[in-house]
């Protein structure tokens, strides 16, 4: 594997895992692909980092192993890669790594690998059990944060913190907690994960701030952005933000810095506290952190000075930050060349290559509207659905927001439009909003991807038809007999579901738990869920899924197994008309997929479709099973009445059910190609660069115009 | 030859119109603050943008609103403050031949 001569410097950067909670490798490989002139190897540990497989990012992906293992083998795989390769320089992206390459920045020079990190004694002084004393040390505010050694002492020492207050592991990851139960569910969460215990921080009330740095070989700040969190999504995690200039917050950034002595990236995380207007620091990052791609496009690449600086350059240009820009947090997908995708972890390396797509066929076009195009808080799959369309060669898609920030609504590469809609149950606000879209942009068709709306647009539907807007939906009958309550009482040989009861309290999820064994998987009749892995979690996780004012859940034995799904389009004449089966390859703790490949399952895919017809069902769906790890049987664990997420990998497949959903809508035509060796689907999350001036119109005017 | 002040929007301060284009949405990007406008404020900060004086921007209100000059001076001289105290509005001197 040789180098690419075109290319003036290799870099070798880790931290892709690119599921619900990113690292900021593939955030830091799109600053320097920005560059053009920078070789990029992806270095991975495993599955979770879909990041590297997106088009156009890493020239190389290569398998290291894993940090557990120890320096030797870690070190010794990394000389590996280098003698192949022949990378300069290597920005470790992970907290763990940091840590290890300042350990040993010597070695890895002598091997001819030049970094840039903060000296151990450094990176000691700002862990995160040590920040307080830092702090005080410096004369920085900071929220008091104690150490719990046993995560059964946290609600304790929460209550003298008073709630809410935030657990974070000694390494890394920060959540949430609200009242003793999650206090203790949580520490337990990062203990395991990272061991030592947790640490309890009080929470102080203000908008939260972050300051990404970059220090030179001497400590001085070659560069540095401010950014304010505009929107958190459930688990407290920052999907929207905008650049800030406060002299404030960069006259004590920048204090900071000078304090710590440091080299390379660094992140500071502060709170503004409401009232006095302080600033607290709440975390010192020694890396890059997860939104850093959006340097590129405010004029101030850190990433690119970060290599400048360790090739011994002056960095290129001013660090000129440009305010008015934003991100928010959406997702990019890709479909990777199944061998290659083998490859890497039977070989330790690979190339990756998009396989080429076929042409599309030429199609009807329509104006067709999509909800559910956000990624920040639930995946959603109006997204994908878009991407399919797109592919098929759909041009005129709008995307039906129910709030500024929704992610894809600002995707020029998507949609000609954004429209929002209202929350609201009622149908004909639905139909009124929708011709009022119509007459602007003459939509003549909408797919609705939320489960929660399908109810609405189903009794819109005959309205919506009349005002010229096609729709593809089941019946309200249908749905309800798809519905998590209703599927508890299937009983089907071919489609067997887990044991499952209704259950109205907590006492009542323990004796279900009981009977079927732990884990035991609580739901909610219409979304969420929660692993219980013992009885003494089922009290915070009843009290979260119930929190929506539900009083009944679903109560379900765990299948330990693969999952996998089908999704697929039914006609108007209650037919099957195409599915399309996958494994899915990787998964974050939410139960999206982020990793597929398609399967052959044509027992399944009969099964499933027998049973639909039956219902009497129209438009799409998608199936989600487990199959049992000792019988290898398929158990039906859910039907969604729409699209799922994943679904963009369809046109990959030739088999774009999107594309067949508003065929069918039409009773149009269409060719469904399958393709005869399926490529593997990955998704990672992708921070889109807005304008504070596009969400303010989206926000306040009701609609953002791309074209 | 008399200097006439004249206020202008600061640079940091964007901004996006409503539908109708009476009203809007205004954006301080240093601050990553967003806000609505009404349309006094929305015709005040569009005569910000072009730069105007505190005389001209009251006649202008008092004529656009059937409002008294006195009500409108008090309105508009408080307005002035509140954006100079958030640095929305720069003021800027202009030579007048007369």
């Amino acid at each position: 594997m040789s180098r690419n001569p075109k290319r003036d410097t290799a870099v070798a950067i880790t931290g892709f895992g690119g599921l619900d909670n990113p690292e900021p490798g593939l955030g830091v490989a799109r600053c320097l692909r920005s560059q053009g002139d920078t070789g990029i190897h992806a270095l991975i540990y495993d599955r979770l980092a879909t990041g590297a497989w997106l088009p156009g990012i890493a020239d190389t992906v290569q398998l290291l192993p894993p940090l557990r293992d120890g320096d030797a083998q870690w070190f010794g795989r990394l000389a590996q890669i280098h003698e192949r390769t022949g990378f300069d320089a290597l920005l470790p992206c992970l907290d763990l790594e940091v840590h290890r390459v300042a350990a040993n920045a010597a070695r890895l020079a002598e091997l001819g690998i030049a970094t840039l990190v903060p000296t151990p004694d450094r990176l000691d002084a700002v862990r995160k059990v040590r920040l307080s004393a830092f702090c005080h040390a410096h004369g920085i505010d900071t929220p008091t944060t104690l150490h719990v050694a046993d995560p059964d002492d946290a609600p304790s020492v929460a209550q003298v913190l008073g709630y809410p207050v935030y657990v974070k592991g000694l390494v890394a990851d920060a959540h949430r907690a609200n009242d003793a139960n999650e206090a203790r569910r949580l520490a337990a969460v990062v203990d395991r994960k990272w061991g030592g215990g947790a640490l309890l921080q009080r929470a102080v009330a203000g908008d939260e701030y972050v300051v990404v740095m970059l220090a030179d070989e001497q400590g001085r700040a070659q560069g540095s952005i401010a950014l304010r969190k505009m929107v958190r999504n459930a688990k407290g995690k920052g999907v929207a933000g905008a650049v800030v200039q406060d002299a404030g917050l960069t006259r004590v950034a920048h204090e900071i810095l000078e304090a710590l002595h440091w080299r390379g990236p660094l992140e500071l995380e502060f709170v503004r506290a409401s009232g006095s207007g302080r600033w607290h620091l709440i975390e010192v990052n020694n890396r890059f952190p997860a939104w850093i791609a959006l340097a590129a496009e405010v004029g101030c690449n850190l990433p690119g000075r970060a290599v400048d600086l360790i090739m011994g350059r002056k960095p290129r240009g001013r660090c000129a930050v440009r305010p008015g820009m934003a991100f928010v947090r959406d997702i990019a997908t890709g479909a990777v060349d199944a061998a290659e995708y083998r490859g890497v972890f039977r070989l330790g390396y690979a190339q990756p290559q998009t396989p080429a797509k076929s042409a599309a066929e030429a199609v009807t076009a329509h104006r067709v509207a999509i909800t559910g195009v956000d990624a920040g808080e639930v995946l959603m799959s109006g997204i994908g659905t878009a991407e399919a369309l797109v592919a098929a060669g759909q041009r005129n898609l709008y995307a039906l927001p129910y709030g500024a920030y929704d992610s894809a609504a600002h995707r020029a590469d998507l949609f000609q439009a954004a429209h929002t809609l209202a929350v609201s149950e009622e149908a004909d606000v639905l139909t009124t909003r929708l011709r009022a879209i119509r007459e602007i942009t003459g939509i003549d068709a909408v797919i609705p991807c939320l489960d929660h709306e399908l109810p609405r647009f189903i009794a819109a539907a005959p309205a919506l038809e009349a005002a010229g807007i096609a729709t593809l939906l089941p019946s309200l009958e249908a749905l309800m007999a798809v519905g998590k309550s209703a599927l508890a009482t299937w009983r089907s040989a071919s489609l067997p579901t887990p044991a499952t009861r209704q259950v109205n309290s907590a006492e009542a999820a323990r004796k279900a738990g009981r009977k079927f064994g732990w884990p035991l998987l609580l739901k909610h009749p219409h979304a969420g869920a929660a692993l219980v892995h013992d009885s003494r979690q089922v009290a915070s996780a009843w009290a979260s899924l119930s929190r929506d004012g539900g009083e009944t859940l679903l109560a379900q034995a765990w299948i330990d197994g693969e999952e996998f799904a089908v999704a697929g389009v039914f006609d108007r004449h209650h037919k099957a008309r195409a599915m399309l089966a996958i494994k899915k390859l990787v998964q974050c703790d939410g139960g999206n997929t982020w990793g597929a490949t398609a399967v052959d399952a044509p027992k399944l895919c009969a099964a499933i479709a027998e049973r639909l017809e039956r219902i009497g069902w129209v438009g799409p769906f998608e199936a989600e099973f487990r199959r049992d790890r000792i019988d290898d049987r398929f158990y039906l664990i859910e039907i969604n009445p729409r699209l799922p997420a994943w679904i963009s990998y369809a046109a990959d497949t030739g088999l774009n059910l999107p594309a067949l959903v508003l065929a069918t809508m039409f009773d149009e035509s269409f060719h469904t190609k399958p393709v005869r060796t399926a490529p593997v689907f990955v998704r990672a999350t992708w921070d889109r660069p807005v304008t504070l001036t596009d969400i303010a119109a989206l926000g306040h005017r009701g609609s953002l115009d791309h074209a | 030859m008399s200097g006439v002040l004249e206020w202008r929007l600061h640079p940091r301060v964007a901004w996006t119109p409503d539908a109708d284009g009476r009203t809007g949405a205004v954006i301080d990007t240093w601050g990553a603050e967003l806000s609505h406008c009404n349309e006094t404020a929305w015709t005040a900060l569009m005569a910000l943008h072009d730069g105007t004086s505190l005389a001209n921007l009251v006649s202008r209100l008092c004529a656009e609103y059937q409002v008294d000059e006195a009500t409108s001076r008090a309105d508009c001289q408080r307005l002035l403050q509140q954006l100079k105290a958030q640095g929305w509005i720069e003021a800027v001197s202009t030579e007048s031949l007369e």
